[in-house]
């Protein structure tokens, strides 16, 4: 009697502290996981560098690059988004011979700007200004044609 | 029934689903694997656009200055390009009337239409004859700070931020449209000496070592605009 008196308590104890210790392992491991996520989603702006760096681009300078449409395409509108990615919040200007088209990057560098062609070839300048005054400058050959090619 | 069986029994079994509970530990928040199979599909849907894009029609403009009788080489900015012809390419001049390729000429200017193939040759379909000035782009765009303005003609001084041994003397008119930061419509005498802008300008026709703007907009010292793309 006083055997499995004295098992059962040692059998309790065992369970108590394997119950109460493995719970404080899984509440730390679980905080640091957590932590560690938070962590990694807190700048945003990681996905977006990493995409700006490995963009398939037609045209790409240090700060400024273009991802749609690409050179010397043809199009059959006379409207197009000039879309590409630059420094955080740098002021865009999209010039064609005959008109200006201005916008802002996004916190992400992202930008889009839709702007009108004149028929036949159109040489359009972008160029993005960053918040340091550093200008950076691409051109893209863009032929508006409703004929069919 | 061994005691410390029992005991073990009890315990082991416990430790190991402590174990899976860690190693599985489900998180709601994305993990850095999430992360980069969100960018692996990025990349990957930006890849596809870029593959369709390529598929489409391209153009090359150019000065013609070698002719066979299957293809043309361009020139432009220093780069040659070769432009394939073929029975179904059309030829056209300045004034839009069809021609023969027997009409085009070296040192002709040309914008072709048509397919790149794998060398990167334009097998055109649509060429037509055109003057390269018609299509170049000078407008420049420089970020500058007033140091003068006229009182009695329509013509500022502006030095560049990034070079200040350089001037512009720059004409206005009403056509010249003038705008914040947020693109509001502010007026052209409200400009003063001492702004930061940045200028849209080309070389004024009328006047030389002058350029003509088309468009200033005034730059705030503290930036507050929201940075949202706009046309």
């Amino acid at each position: 009697m006083i055997k499995e008196f004295v098992l059962t308590i040692i059998l309790g104890a065992v369970l108590g502290f394997g119950i109460t210790g493995s719970y404080l392992v899984v509440h730390k491991n679980n905080n640091e996981s957590i932590s560690a996520n938070n962590s990694q989603l807190s700048p945003t702006p990681v996905i977006s560098e990493t995409v700006a760096q490995t963009t398939p681009t037609v045209t790409e300078t240090s700060n400024l690059t273009i991802t749609a449409p690409e050179n010397n395409t043809v199009l059959s509108t006379d409207t197009t988004s000039i879309k590409g990615t630059a420094k955080s919040n740098s002021s865009i200007i999209i010039s064609s011979s005959t008109q200006t088209f201005t916008g802002q990057a996004n916190a992400n560098g992202i930008f889009s700007i839709n702007i009108n062609l004149a028929s036949g070839a159109n040489l359009v300048k972008i160029t993005a200004i960053d918040s340091e005054d550093n200008q950076t400058e691409t051109e893209l050959l863009l032929t508006y044609s409703t004929a069919k090619i | 029934m061994n005691p410390l069986f029992l005991i073990l029994s009890l315990f082991i079994p416990f430790q190991v689903s402590a174990q899976e509970a860690i190693t599985v530990t489900p998180t709601k928040a994305p993990t850095k694997e999430v992360l980069d199979l969100v960018t692996k599909k990025v990349k990957e849907m930006l890849n596809q656009e870029s593959t369709t894009v390529s598929t489409g029609p391209k153009s090359f403009i150019g000065t013609i200055f070698q002719i066979s009788d299957t293809q043309l080489t361009i020139n432009y900015k220093n780069q040659d390009k070769v432009i394939l012809i073929d029975a179904d390419t059309i030829f056209i001049n300045a004034k839009k009337v069809k021609i023969k390729f027997s009409d085009i000429k070296s040192t002709q200017s040309i914008l072709a239409m048509g397919y790149l193939n794998a060398q990167n040759q334009l097998t055109a379909k649509r060429i037509i004859i055109t003057d390269l000035k018609t299509i170049e782009n000078n407008n420049q765009v420089v970020i500058g700070t007033i140091v003068d303005i006229s009182k009695s003609s329509p013509i500022f001084v502006l030095i560049p931020i990034k070079n200040k041994n350089t001037q512009y003397q720059i004409t206005t008119d009403t056509k010249t449209d003038v705008v914040d930061q947020n693109g509001q419509e502010i007026k052209l005498s409200s400009l003063t000496a001492g702004q930061k802008i940045i200028t849209i300008i080309k070389p004024d026709i009328k006047l030389k070592q002058t350029f003509y703007t088309t468009k200033i907009i005034t730059q705030s010292k503290t930036s507050t605009s929201t940075p949202t793309p706009a046309n």
